[in-house]
């Protein structure tokens, strides 16, 4: 009923997986060789290394071709010179079986953004490759890579053979990917996690915690499929535990584990996992919990101000520790969350001003905010680089810009600068913001107000 | 020997050298780091030293607590999965261990029984009687008799090898019920179905009362047999049992004579009927059928359709029958008002289910299961065993790293098991206290009925006497864990059969 939270796995849809990328990967090269393409890969180790020794390959070369004249002159039969180098391929094949997978998605990006990704912007767009194979010369490709696979597919099971050749015709074999609970052990998930959903669905949500507690207690489930359902009955149920539920998960689930996608296609892999060009979701989500919550508890506390006791500055180094430190998370969004965060120091440090500071007091105080202003354009810059994340800039700017009047105002033009700040709220909302980042807005309409 | 090679970073423990001499052949650099896998051979024949050059790069990652962690190189964890791999046994041993596993296996079912359910003690025995023959039987069949003809002594070796053993975990609760059968204890394949969907018996995950050191021999197929896997349903269990007396000849050597005496009572109770439907269906029984008919069948093959053959399958078939006759055709005693009541009550039995009826339906289910219209009580109480005796059942992966344990314990710690949940109404009253209920609260609400007014109309007696009869075939279904065909095939036997002796 509900999208079931393991991931399940079986030998046969391995090997099928890997039968199909085994052929894609032959077809590909066939079609390199005959079209004369020539992959230029980036120059790694391996490659110089094979570098110097280009003569031996030369020398290979001509060794073959002797012993190919020998061949003849003995009278052997002989086809023609592609089969004889097709057995030399298929040789070094068999070594580098195991990373068909690894070899067709090295030519591809993988999605992570979502399921498909589409390029709706026009400059963008890259046009169509319109090489066009003839039908012969496609029959020609499919042969030699179903020849190349003889042995693979000898010892492939019975499905797996049918599978392959259904794929390769360009049909689609269906069968149950999520199939039913069978086993006992299945069936009581099954049931414990439909009721799960069922009781958060009629915000039982002392019902559903107990659910959630035992589902994660069983070894077979990975939380990274259920941490958003976890998130929320925390929210509801414990509000002071979700933000070390999620520290827990970007702790133990940085962005270079892997995690198993076998069958579960239906879980998008951005909810699950990050990569090198990814910040797993569940970082983003608990940076974001924790500048709001953090930003909501110093405003609270506004009267007494103990540095030692400031969470805000312990996020902010530890944002700056993801960012300089491997795994490196360099999202755009990362930089902005660690932009906000400067903005909201910057914020409760100018309030703080004390306009009736003389010397070096008061330029120490007026340097911290200065510093923090600072920073936080300099994020935003970064951010502004990777351009692909937008936010509100012009409102953004204009806070910046009051807080670092709040230096200079006397208190007694404090009431001038309320007037400000109202008449710049007024102004902000004919400002289009993206109805996603709307929050954000708010928080620091918020900061402006107090 | 002092020239240096500029080549890629070494990083080995964060090592900065370019630099790389060869030193012994191997390719070592400026601070004394022997490349992996780099390896140069002096043979002029080969170009394998063009070709055997890996590099290594060493990729940090993050462990569990947050600190760095070097992942391991890929020769490395290999020859630590070839280790433990090599553990495992083949063949003729590995057939041995499991028949040994499996006898483990048994012994403690069957120690459960005497222990939880009272057996008596000589139930044991049985048990292992029944499982030498069964040993017996594996050792002299014949596997082929085509090669009959080969040398004796090598043949005498392969037997074991060539025979399929098709032991599984359905096969012991069979020799259990054999057991139970043989000494004429009112036990039937209900009682053991609510036993392994409660997860009381050791049945589901019993390759855990294994030893460690035979978990690692055992290969992973036996393993998977011991584990459980799909509930018997079906009739599964009666199947294997007829496949068991075939190879034990325990028709011959054994009791094998069914008490349906039990089993009567046992429908009836199930039903809520009253008790004259006991005397009923027991005098149907003599008068129709031979006592003979309801002994344990031995079938030697995997397909089988004469369902009315299984005694138990016979006896369920009879009480329908005389339920639906005596309903038919006594519309003094039973109007229709007191059938409707019965359905009714039939029918809520859906929506408050005790622990065993919910279990007994997740058991049999097929699909996945709909429980939005579970009630509070039923979430709670379900909850409550999911405690108490499958989270228990869950055994940690063995392949587990300390990184791996802690981190699971600082999530457990965020989530607590400690809440319980409120529950209205006790639960654990005992079996009478449950019966009694069950019976008081049919009584009230037939009597409660008794003055609507009354609207004489076969049609709805029959409808309503159908329906009866449906409800009743779902809740034997679910608790003897056969499926529907297989009921409604004895069914129609039964009913010819019986049919025909009114006829004479």
């Amino acid at each position: 009923m509900f999208q079931f939270p393991i991931t399940l796995t079986s030998k046969r849809v391995r090997n099928g997986r890997k039968l199909r990328y085994q052929y894609v990967n032959n077809l590909y090269q066939k079609y390199n060789k005959m079209e004369g393409i020539t992959t230029n890969a980036l120059p790694t180790p391996e490659n110089s290394a094979a570098e110097s020794s280009e003569n031996e390959g030369a020398l290979e070369r001509k060794r073959n071709r002797i012993r190919r004249r020998l061949k003849s002159i003995a009278g052997e039969s002989y086809s023609d010179s592609e089969s004889d180098e097709e057995l030399n391929d298929t040789g070094a094949q068999d070594d580098e079986e195991a990373d068909q997978e690894r070899s067709f998605f090295k030519k591809y990006e993988k999605p992570q953004e979502s399921f498909e990704k589409w390029q709706t912007e026009s400059r963008k767009r890259v046009p169509i490759r319109r090489t066009k194979v003839s039908f012969t010369k496609y029959q020609r490709m499919c042969k030699s890579a179903k020849r190349k696979m003889a042995n693979a597919l000898e010892l492939a099971s019975r499905h797996n053979r049918i599978y392959l050749q259904t794929v390769s015709e360009g049909l689609e074999m269906v069968e149950p990917v999520d199939g039913k609970p069978e086993t006992y052990q299945m069936k009581h998930i099954s049931v414990l996690n439909n009721l799960l959903h069922v009781q958060i669905y009629r915000g039982n949500w002392a019902a559903a915690y107990k659910c959630f507690a035992l589902l994660i207690r069983i070894p077979e489930v990975d939380i990274r499929n259920v941490w958003g359902i976890g998130n929320q009955v925390l929210h509801a149920k414990e509000s002071a535990k979700y933000l070390e539920f999620l520290e827990w998960m970007s702790n133990v689930y940085s962005s270079r584990t892997t995690y198993p996608e076998d069958i579960n296609f239906r879980t998008a892999p951005v909810f699950t996992k990050g990569s090198r060009t990814h910040v797993p979701k569940f970082v983003t989500t608990w940076l974001w919990e924790a500048l709001i919550q953090y930003t909501r508890e110093s405003f609270e506390i506004n009267g007494d101000y103990r540095p030692e006791n400031d969470k805000l500055q312990e996020l902010i180094d530890k944002i700056s520790e993801m960012l300089l430190a491997p795994p490196y998370m360099e999202d755009s969004e990362i930089w902005f969350i660690y932009s906000l965060c400067h903005m909201v120091k910057a914020d409760i440090l100018s309030n703080k001003f004390d306009s009736h500071l003389v010397g070096s007091a008061r330029d120490i105080a007026s340097n911290q905010v200065i510093q923090h202003i600072q920073k936080t354009k300099s994020c935003l810059q970064t951010c502004i680089t990777k351009d692909d994340f937008v936010y509100p800039k012009r409102h953004i700017e204009r806070q910046l810009e009051t807080f670092e009047d709040r230096l200079h105002i006397d208190d007694t033009d404090s009431k001038s600068m309320e007037r400000d700040t109202d008449e710049m709220n007024e102004e902000l909302d004919t400002q289009s913001i993206p109805s996603e980042y709307a929050y954000q807005s708010d928080l620091s309409g918020r900061s402006s107000s107090t | 020997m002092s020239t240096f090679i500029r080549g890629p970073l070494c990083g080995v423990s964060n090592c900065p050298s370019r630099l790389w001499r060869i030193i012994d052949g191997r390719r070592t650099c400026q601070y004394g780091h022997v490349m992996e896998g780099d390896v140069e051979f002096n043979n002029d024949d080969d170009d394998l030293a063009s070709a055997g050059v890996v590099t290594r790069r060493l990729n940090l990652t993050t462990g569990a607590t947050g600190s760095f962690q070097s992942s391991f190189n890929g020769s490395q964890s290999h020859s630590q999965q070839r280790l433990t791999g090599s553990k495992k046994l083949h063949g003729h041993q590995a057939k041995l261990l499991f028949i040994k596993s499996f006898q483990l296996v048994l012994r403690a079912q069957a120690k459960w029984l005497i222990r939880e359910k009272n057996f008596p003690n000589e139930f044991e025995q049985i048990v292992k009687l029944i499982w030498i023959r069964y040993l017996q039987w594996l050792a002299n069949s014949d596997p082929a008799h085509t090669e009959a003809e080969d040398q004796e002594n090598e043949w005498q070796d392969d037997r074991l090898e060539r025979t399929a053993l098709q032991l599984s975990m359905s096969a012991a609760v069979s020799m259990l019920y054999m057991a139970s059968v043989h000494m004429g204890l009112p036990v039937y394949t209900a009682d053991f179905i609510r036993w392994i969907a409660a997860a009381e018996l050791p049945y589901y995950k019993a390759n855990s009362l294994l030893p460690e050191s035979w978990k690692q021999q055992l290969p992973s197929t036996y393993l998977r047999l011991l584990d459980g896997g799909k509930p018997p349903t079906d009739g599964r269990i009666l199947l294997k049992v007829s496949q068991l007396c075939f190879r034990t000849a325990f028709t011959r050597q054994f009791n094998c004579k069914l008490q349906y005496e039990g089993l009567i009572l046992k429908l009836i109770l199930l039903g809520t009927l009253p008790p004259e439907f006991y005397f009923y269906t027991v005098e149907l029984i003599k008068l129709v059928d031979e006592t003979d008919n309801f002994t344990l069948i031995e079938h030697p093959k995997k397909f089988f359709t004469k369902y009315y053959q299984w005694a138990e399958l016979r006896v369920i078939a009879y009480f329908l029958v005389t339920v639906r006759w005596t309903l038919l055709c006594n519309e003094e005693a039973y109007p229709l008002r007191w059938i409707s009541s019965l359905l009714n009550r039939a029918q809520r039995l859906d929506t408050s289910a005790s622990q065993d009826n919910l279990l007994a339906k997740i058991f049999s289910s097929k699909d996945h299961l709909n429980v939005s219209d579970w009630s509070q009580d039923e979430t709670s109480t379900y909850l409550q065993w999911f405690k108490q005796s499958f989270l228990p059942l869950q055994t940690e992966q063995a392949n587990t790293t300390i990184d791996h344990t802690i981190a699971q314990r600082k999530l457990h710690k965020i989530f607590p098991l400690d809440p319980e949940l409120s529950r209205s109404g006790e639960f654990g009253s005992s079996f009478i206290h449950q019966l009694q209920e069950r019976y008081l609260q049919f009584q009230s609400d037939a009597e409660s009925r008794w003055n609507d007014d009354p609207s004489p109309n076969t049609d709805d007696r029959t409808g309503c006497i159908a329906q009866l009869e449906q409800s009743l075939i779902i809740q034997i279904q679910h608790e003897f864990a056969l499926s529907q065909e297989q009921i409604t095939i004895a069914l129609r036997y039964i009913t010819t059969k019986c049919s025909q002796f009114s006829l004479n």
